[in-house]
């Protein structure tokens, strides 16, 4: 692992330990986000799985009616037929914020047109089969658009996870290692130095002492 | 208000004009993307697109996805499973390891 490059000074020293701090707050927190991400996360794909599976069956047979409406029919007559929406939708959108992760919120009323009262054509020259599936269709619209709202949130929850976990895991395992090395290095440098400096003033002291013996003892022989 | 789009070959999805839902006909990936494009400046807040041709601008839709809107969802169908694997996928990238599809 690469270690920072600092002076070992005090000014630098008090830097990294705040900034240590920093980033040990800021692991805390985002591993938390990470956490309460992953647990809605999973609610949402859980409920999405659910929700495709019965939709897939649901809608497997109005892909048969269809097709089997399809062959029987002009698809000139069939267009027409479809052209007119028998029911009326209206989707409005708001956003929720999922741990700053902003999702769409879908909300979908479906109302059938009154003057077509529930199908979007006549029934004269059209198959039955085609009713059919004109009406599941309907019937499944409310739950597509479900559908939506949670394999949106899902994907979009998917990348903050992993864009989060490794934010958690730079500051686990790269910054805040590095940070202790740094305090470490700088600590252990001034505490070096502060060895240095007490054996250097002992030393003068000791030769001052030294001296200040060795004038006495030449003063004393002057006087014998 | 939004729009509802569904992209995909016209004599599978026809059937959701009904719905009051947008059709975008797209026989292949191109036409897909055409589509795409064009139902995104049309304010449409969902789009359904078939498995088929999901497959085939995989990399398109990825990009478009980031974004809050529009929603690309893949239509249900019973034989591919393109949806289902996509959510998979999904459970993969975040967790790391398969907890929920696997049977």
């Amino acid at each position: 692992m690469a270690e920072i490059k600092v002076n070992p000074t005090r000014m630098e020293l008090k830097k990294l330990k705040a900034r240590l701090v920093t980033a040990r707050r800021g692991h805390k927190l985002l591993k938390d986000k990470r956490d309460e991400l992953m647990r809605q996360f999973l609610d949402v794909v859980r409920e999405a799985k659910a929700l495709r599976e019965h939709l897939c069956r649901q809608l497997g047979s109005v892909y048969s009616s269809f097709a089997s409406a399809a062959a029987l029919m002009d698809p000139r007559m069939m267009t027409e037929a479809l052209m007119l929406p028998g029911v009326q939708g209206e989707l409005s959108v708001t956003q929720k914020n999922i741990m700053s992760v902003y999702v769409p919120q879908f909300q979908y009323h479906a109302a059938k047109a009154a003057d077509t009262g529930g199908a979007g054509y006549g029934y004269a020259f059209t198959s039955s089969a085609l009713d059919e599936a004109v009406e599941q269709i309907c019937a499944a619209s409310t739950q597509l658009v479900r559908l939506a709202q949670l394999e949106k949130t899902a994907t979009l929850l998917c990348d903050e996870i992993e864009k989060t976990r490794r934010r958690v895991n730079a500051l686990e395992y790269i910054m805040i290692p590095q940070y202790e090395a740094g305090v470490k290095m700088i600590s252990m440098k001034l505490d070096e130095n502060e060895r240095g400096a007490q054996t250097r003033l002992m030393k003068v002291k000791d030769m001052m002492i030294r001296a200040q013996i060795e004038a006495r003892r030449t003063e004393r022989e002057i006087d014998e | 208000m939004y729009k509802i789009g569904v992209i995909g070959p016209r004599d599978q999805v026809l059937a959701f004009m009904a719905a009051g839902f947008t059709v975008y006909d797209a026989q292949s990936g191109r036409e897909a993307l055409t589509a795409l494009k064009k139902a995104k400046g049309e304010d449409c807040a969902i789009l359904y697109i078939t498995a088929a041709l999901a497959g085939e601008i995989e990399a398109e839709i990825a990009r478009l996805s980031k974004d809050t809107l529009p929603a690309i969802v893949t239509l249900p169908d019973m034989d591919s499973g393109y949806g289902t694997a996509q959510l998979k996928r999904a459970v993969e990238r975040a967790v790391g390891a398969d907890i929920i599809f696997k049977d």
